[in-house]
């Protein structure tokens, strides 16, 4: 077993654990909530409806925080077992991108099995997956390969947030959470004014909204940035001393 | 001629106007014990974290077993580092962090690891950030000692560890090293009880290189001369004079110079007392500033 395949062993066994046990809590929490009216009847406010779960939605967060928060331990640990910044870089990409595949397939597979348990708990399952909202006529390939690339962006984001907050420490966490929450408050007063509708109009261009084959060329787009992200994130790591 | 293990050339780390090693030239041969001593700050953490690529040399070069070791894979796969400070998985338990070390190191003996955690009283079981500072030594030694990789590096190993584990570990890695003969640096504070395990002593100081001598030589060379000031004055003439100090009309010099038979000769007067210095003296006379 060469070094890369090494480092790939023990990055693949640490995420799939993890991943296992992340699938299995949201599951259980989901049939937890699913019982809770029928075991209080009286919380039965509403109907029976069960909205639709998304689940590549919780995956995406869960990647950005699995990701994030074991990046540093993980590059300390391989670097004190002598592997070089390219090996560690090459196994974090290849491992990352398993867990983006394996969240999307699970997300695949929710989305079919849903339904029949809810309806088998008496709840009538509604409402539209949001997929389906946003681009018309889909394909469950064309949204399995949407939500993978989807999941490959978070994860080669995360990996660059992971990098940058490895170098820069405590100032970078502090700044791009501080001008996330200042663009996400924004975000609708630039929608609202005219002369910065660009902004507007370039998301509407990378998520290709309102093109026919929209959810393709959109998953093209993530994998183009996720690129640059992933060779970012390179160009970062290869020469970063150990922090401790 | 031995194999030559490490090299370094003019060899300087700096952060701004701070340096950490200045022009730092050393050869160290392959199958020997070497300890790296220096006092707090001199350098020889930057040193040991340049070897094994955890950080950049701003100058110079550094070739282990002939070839540059910058994030080389193929050097860092022969090299096992147990630093000083914490880079473990807390989460992980200690029989975990053994098997990742074996899937790492080709020559990693698991039994032998087995043996050393039993005999040092580790238990595998608890998770890394229950095991006290002692224990987390502990597990360094067990995993560079159970490595065999063809150079182990320890940095401070016996932190935190009482008398007889300390000497425990010395025993075992004497042993262990005449059993599988390899290349060890060891950094430590701990001179005097450490000094015999030592093959070859590196001193630094202030990120210069002070003395690189084998420690029977070291030992050779120090010597206190004690007597009546004006005899003293007269038999140290000439010698290479690393402290004195005048007790009374007692005057003490301690000389560091090879001595040869004439110059000998020259000290071993009736009215002159000759003694050996204590190693971890001699460190402190080697590396103060007065």
């Amino acid at each position: 077993m060469n070094r890369v395949s090494k480092c790939l062993y023990f990055q693949n066994k640490n995420m799939l654990k993890n991943t296992f046990l992340y699938v299995l809590y949201y599951t259980l929490a989901v049939l937890l909530l699913m019982l809770l009216p029928i075991i209080f009847k009286g919380l039965r406010i509403g109907g029976n409806a069960y909205g639709k779960s998304n689940f590549y939605l919780p995956a995406g967060i869960f990647t950005f925080a699995y990701i994030v928060s074991t990046y540093k331990e993980t590059f300390n640990y391989l670097l004190l077992f002598g592997n070089t910044r390219k090996t560690i870089f090459i196994s974090s990409i290849v491992t990352n991108t398993a867990m983006s595949l394996l969240l999307a397939v699970i997300s695949l597979i929710s989305t079919f099995v849903e339904a029949p348990i809810a309806n088998w708990f008496g709840y009538d399952s509604i409402g539209t997956d949001l997929l389906d909202f946003i681009y018309q006529s889909n394909s469950w390939a064309s949204k399995l390969l949407f939500i993978a690339a989807f999941l490959i962006l978070l994860a080669a984001f995360s990996m660059l947030y992971g990098a940058l907050s490895y170098k820069l420490g405590k100032v970078f966490t502090i700044v791009f959470w501080v001008a996330f929450g200042v663009a996400f408050v924004s975000l609708p007063i630039v929608a609202a004014n005219s002369k910065l509708n660009f902004i507007i109009i370039a998301i509407d261009l990378f998520f290709c909204f309102e093109a026919s084959n929209g959810i393709l060329l959109a998953s093209i787009n993530f994998i183009l940035l996720a690129l640059i992200f992933s060779s970012l994130t390179y160009l970062l790591s290869r020469r970063q001393p150990q922090v401790d | 001629m031995s194999e030559v293990l490490l090299e370094t050339n003019m060899l300087t780390k700096n952060y701004g106007d701070v340096y950490a090693l200045k022009d730092f030239t050393v050869k160290l041969d392959c199958n020997k014990i070497y300890g790296f001593l220096g006092r707090n700050g001199a350098g020889k953490t930057t040193f040991l974290n340049i070897v094994s690529s955890r950080i950049f040399a701003t100058d110079g070069e550094v070739k282990i077993f002939g070839q540059d070791s910058f994030n080389s894979q193929e050097i860092l796969s022969k090299i096992c580092y147990m630093p000083e400070k914490n880079l473990f998985i807390g989460t992980m338990r200690v029989v975990e962090i053994l098997k990742s070390a074996a899937l790492f190191y080709n020559g990693f003996d698991m039994q032998y690891a087995q043996e050393l955690c039993t005999k040092f009283g580790l238990q595998t079981k608890k998770k890394y950030k229950a095991l006290s500072r002692g224990y987390e030594s502990i597990l360094r030694i067990v995993i560079g000692l159970a490595s065999r990789a063809s150079l182990t590096i320890f940095d401070e190993p016996v932190l935190g560890l009482d008398a007889a584990v300390r000497d425990m570990f010395y025993r075992e890695l004497i042993e262990d090293y005449t059993n599988h003969p390899r290349s060890f640096i060891i950094s430590t504070h701990l001179i005097e009880e450490s000094a015999n395990m030592f093959e070859e002593v590196v001193i630094i100081k202030e990120g210069s290189l002070v003395k690189q001598l084998p420690v029977d030589e070291l030992k050779e060379m120090a010597r206190y001369v004690s007597g009546k000031a004006a005899s003293v004055d007269e038999a140290v003439a000439g010698l290479n004079l690393i402290h004195s100090e005048t007790v009374g009309a007692t005057k003490i010099c301690a000389i560091f110079d090879r001595l040869d038979d004439e110059k000998l000769k020259k000290l071993t007067r009736a009215d002159l007392d000759l003694s050996p210095i204590p190693v971890q003296k001699l460190f402190i006379y080697l590396t103060s500033n007065n």
